[in-house]
């Protein structure tokens, strides 16, 4: 009620002040046409924009009324105004205002134009559907055109009166007249020509686009295939996306050794095929591997293909997992506090995309291990791999020992840590390492993130190992890089027999902040740490363990920013997984986010704001010189 | 064709006769390289590249927009504060190639004051993905904009003797033009769909910026910028009876 209220006094307001400066300026020009016996030109403007707001902002009702009844008065009073000029004018100052009485008479034709297409004319005359629309249509686009083609002139005449208040040079009349007409022309031109651009338009998109190419990772599965595949692409002749894909499979193919066989179909003309493949459409790729298919679906539309087709490589090598490999079990350890892909709090503890991006495309089930389904009497036989993952409670001493028969079965482990979570001595003695206490800072590799010191243990690193987990990371080191948001050091023990390589290492100058303060102080050295290292137990059928300082990194957040991030999670636990083959490069044409850390923020900062103006300042100071010489 | 050429590459060299125009280029520079450090680039969640590069080109045109109404303002009342329009009045030149002449040495400004940014996307290319048509498309967005407002401050400055009115009356104009997308919402049809199509930035500037070449956008820019044009000829050729 009360909105209600304060809407109408709101426009009641408006309108008063709107009407009182109508009034005011009105009283100006009139007064400046008897006087001086100058045009009514923007009088007529005048009343055409209260008609305007009238018939177009006003709705139904009083106030449309109202302001469309002020509009025509003020127009026809103008008319009348520019009669009574003429009569009292002689010459060509006479002539003049004969124009613009003509041109304002052009205006009132436009006008009734208009007025011939409204409700009640149009009622009266009984028009159906289809007339009514070409009657409004019609009449509706050319009033506008009329009017324009009468208010210029009219402008233009009365700018002639303003600047020859008593004798007119011979021409400038007859020019003024032609301008206004031209001008008006030119803009009523505007209208159909852009409304036909419009309704014809065309549009192409040139943002980045690419089909993937083959990768490192790709050619290694289908280079290692024990039987051959069969890649059937369900695609009518002459198809964009059909062409997109071609140049894929046939790079695949090559790269088989000839245990890839790539057919390329119409649905609608191999129906039995189809049906076996259990195939309905187009835009289907199906992968056969003896009696066992996979398929995944390409849209036929190029448009809506395009984002499929810069992840191809992706989905054909998860597809070929599934295919090749069959599924296997990782044992995710819960009941002490893990970060989780069920995480809510916490978001640098969830890790779904970890299981979503990571564990899925391999063909990796993961399965919940707590003391309801034996966590504290043996890990099932079906178990791949075990994860711990940063637990903030104590595991109970029959948990540590199954785990421990685990890694001395051969077993394999991710264990990741976390300044804060539970350091699992036991355990780590018995694969034969170390963790630390509090978080690894840096003065200036860090990500920043809160803003201030705090952000000084958001670790990023490029610093690898040469263990073969990390190869490919550490071949694109320049441009890839780790970001570990607190990160423990782990390091060998020096008394195992273990075999321990080191995977990533902080930059030098690193220090353990074990007293929070983010500030290197007395007892915190500063040097190069180990953050994560992989681990082999004696003889060739010993364990395999990955410790890694911070789960952190496995966040959902991490690993979908950070490329870096992904392939550490993944390369590593394909190694757990002793399928080495399946590490490397995995094509993608998909956008990245750009990531940077606080030292290059200040350097793109320095470039944008201070280096580059500055250069074209000095160059621009050096060619202003020159030519001052020159001259 | 030759009166036009004399004209634009007299008023061009104008431009650089002394220091200012390079100091002007530098602190616009800056600031168009605070901005993207800022919005694109500064701290907080991490963009994919294309979006970057929009976000660039957002930022261009804001600066490109401004330039063009700070330049366009003195290019016909400084000549008539002056008295220097007598030469041209009185020139074998045409009011139309007088205009368009300006136009032109305007329109060269701009361009090399946008292409002089090009490090700004061209840093994006270190880490992330672009391709070189989405700049290309851009920037051809960027310099259809700035030539209509160009064409409008042209007009203004045909209208008014002092380079302060005219240039207000441009920012007035192209403010206008920018915000009467919201008309749009509160006329019915079909003004309201002339309203949406007559905003200089949401309809037709956007897709430049997200790398999308489409006809109705440049012959939107082009049929403003003639209609200015156009416009501000008509003007000088009224003058020249007074």
């Amino acid at each position: 009620m009360f909105e209600i209220v304060t809407n109408s006094l709101l426009y009641l307001t408006l309108s008063v002040i709107i009407g009182l400066g109508l009034v005011v300026t009105l009283f100006v020009l009139v007064r400046d046409v008897l006087l001086r016996m100058s045009g009514s030109g923007l009088i007529l403007l005048l009343g055409l924009a209260a008609l305007f707001v009238g018939e177009r902002w006003m709705g139904e009702g009083t106030a449309r009324m109202a302001f469309s009844g002020l509009g025509v008065l003020v127009l026809l009073g103008s008319i009348g105004l520019r009669g009574f000029a003429m009569g009292r004018s002689e010459g060509e100052r006479r002539t003049a205002h004969q124009r613009g009485l003509v041109f304002s008479g052009l205006v009132v034709v436009g006008l009734a134009l208009y007025g011939i297409t409204l409700e009640s004319v149009t009622g009266a005359l009984g028009f159906g559907e289809e007339a009514l629309s070409r009657w409004t249509v019609t009449w509706q686009c050319l009033s506008p055109i009329v009017v324009l083609l009468g208010v210029l002139p009219v402008l233009g005449v009365d700018r002639v009166l303003a600047a020859h208040p008593r004798a007119i040079p011979r021409g400038a009349l007859r020019r003024a007249v032609e301008n206004g007409l031209g001008s008006a022309l030119a803009i009523s031109l505007l209208f159909p020509v852009n409304y036909l651009a419009n309704t014809h338009d065309k549009t192409w998109d040139l943002a980045y686009f690419r089909t993937t190419a083959v990768g490192e990772s790709t050619k290694s599965i289908v280079g290692s295939l024990a039987e051959p595949v069969t890649v059937t692409l369900f695609y009518p002749a002459g198809n964009d996306t059909r062409k997109e894909l071609e140049p894929y499979f046939t790079d695949l193919q090559n790269a088989s050794g000839g245990q890839i066989d790539v057919r390329v179909v119409d649905q609608a003309l191999e129906p039995a095929l189809a049906e076996e493949l259990g195939v309905r459409d187009n835009g289907t790729i199906a992968f056969t591997q003896g009696e066992i298919h996979e398929k995944f679906k390409l849209d036929t539309d190029i448009e809506r293909a395009k984002r499929d087709l810069k992840t191809l490589d992706e989905e054909v090598r998860k597809t070929l997992i599934k295919l090749t490999r069959g599924q296997r079990t990782i044992y995710w350890m819960v009941g002490h506090g893990e970060a989780s892909t069920k995480e809510k709090e916490d978001q640098l503890r969830k890790l779904s995309v970890f299981k979503r991006g990571i564990l899925d495309p391999e063909n990796l089930k993961l399965v919940e291990f707590g003391i309801t389904n034996g966590s504290a009497d043996k890990v099932p036989d079906d178990a791949s791999v075990v994860v711990l993952a940063a637990p903030e409670k104590e595991l109970l001493p029959e948990e540590i020992d199954v785990l421990k028969a685990w890694l001395d079965g051969g077993g394999k482990l991710l264990l990741l840590s976390d300044p804060g979570s539970d350091k699992l001595t036991a355990l780590t003695d018995h694969i034969g390492v170390e963790v630390g206490d509090g978080p690894l800072a840096h003065m200036q590799a860090f990500v920043p993130i809160v803003g201030g010191k705090a952000d000084r243990v958001n670790l990023a690193s490029n610093k690898f190992g040469s263990h073969e987990s990390v190869k490919l990371l550490s071949r694109n080191s320049s441009q890839m890089g780790v970001v570990m948001p607190t990160v423990r050091w782990v390091r060998k023990k020096a008394d195992t027999k273990n075999r321990v390589s080191t995977l990533m290492r902080s930059f030098p100058d690193t220090w353990s902040d074990d007293d929070g303060d983010f500030e290197a102080g007395e007892g915190e050295e500063k040097k190069v740490f180990e953050v994560a290292v992989a681990v082999s137990g004696e003889g060739e059928d010993g364990f395999k363990a990955i410790v890694v300082g911070d789960v952190n990194l496995y966040s959902d957040v991490l690993l979908q920013r950070s490329q870096g991030n992904a392939l550490f999670a993944r390369d590593t636990l394909l190694w757990l997984l002793d399928d080495p083959d399946a590490a490397g490069d995995i094509e993608s044409e998909e956008d990245v986010k750009v990531v940077h850390t606080r030292e290059e923020d200040l350097a793109w900062f320095a470039m944008t704001v201070l280096g580059m103006p500055l250069l074209i300042l000095g160059f621009g100071i050096i060619l202003v010189r020159v030519r001052g010489r020159n001259r | 064709m030759n009166n036009i050429a004399l004209i634009a590459r007299r008023d061009f060299a104008s431009y650089f006769n002394g220091y200012a125009m390079w100091i002007i280029f530098a602190g616009l520079l800056g600031l168009e390289g605070l901005f993207f450090a800022v919005r694109a680039l500064g701290p907080g969640a991490a963009m994919y590249s294309n979006e970057i590069v929009a976000e660039y080109f957002y930022v261009c045109w804001g600066h490109g927009v401004a330039a063009s109404v700070l330049l366009s303002m003195r290019a016909i009342a400084e000549e008539r504060r002056d008295g220097t329009d007598v030469l041209l009045t009185t020139s074998t030149a045409t009011d139309g190639q007088v205009v368009v002449g300006k136009w032109l040495a305007i329109m060269g400004v701009l361009t090399l004051f946008t292409l002089l940014s090009a490090y700004l996307p061209a840093l994006v290319l270190v880490h992330g993905k672009v391709s070189l048509a989405h700049l290309a498309v851009g920037y051809l967005g960027v310099i259809a904009a700035v030539g209509a407002t160009s064409a409008i401050g042209i007009f203004g400055s045909s209208l008014f003797r002092f380079q302060l009115a005219a240039g207000l009356f441009t920012a007035i104009l192209v403010v206008a033009l920018v915000i009467v997308w919201i008309l749009a919402d509160i006329t019915e049809a079909p003004f309201s769909e002339v309203m949406a199509y007559a905003a200089i930035y949401n309809q037709h500037y956007e897709p430049f910026r997200e790398g999308r070449l489409n006809i109705s956008g440049l012959v939107y820019y082009a049929s403003l910028t003639s209609v200015f044009l156009m416009l501000a000829a008509r003007v000088l050729e009224g003058r020249r009876w007074d």
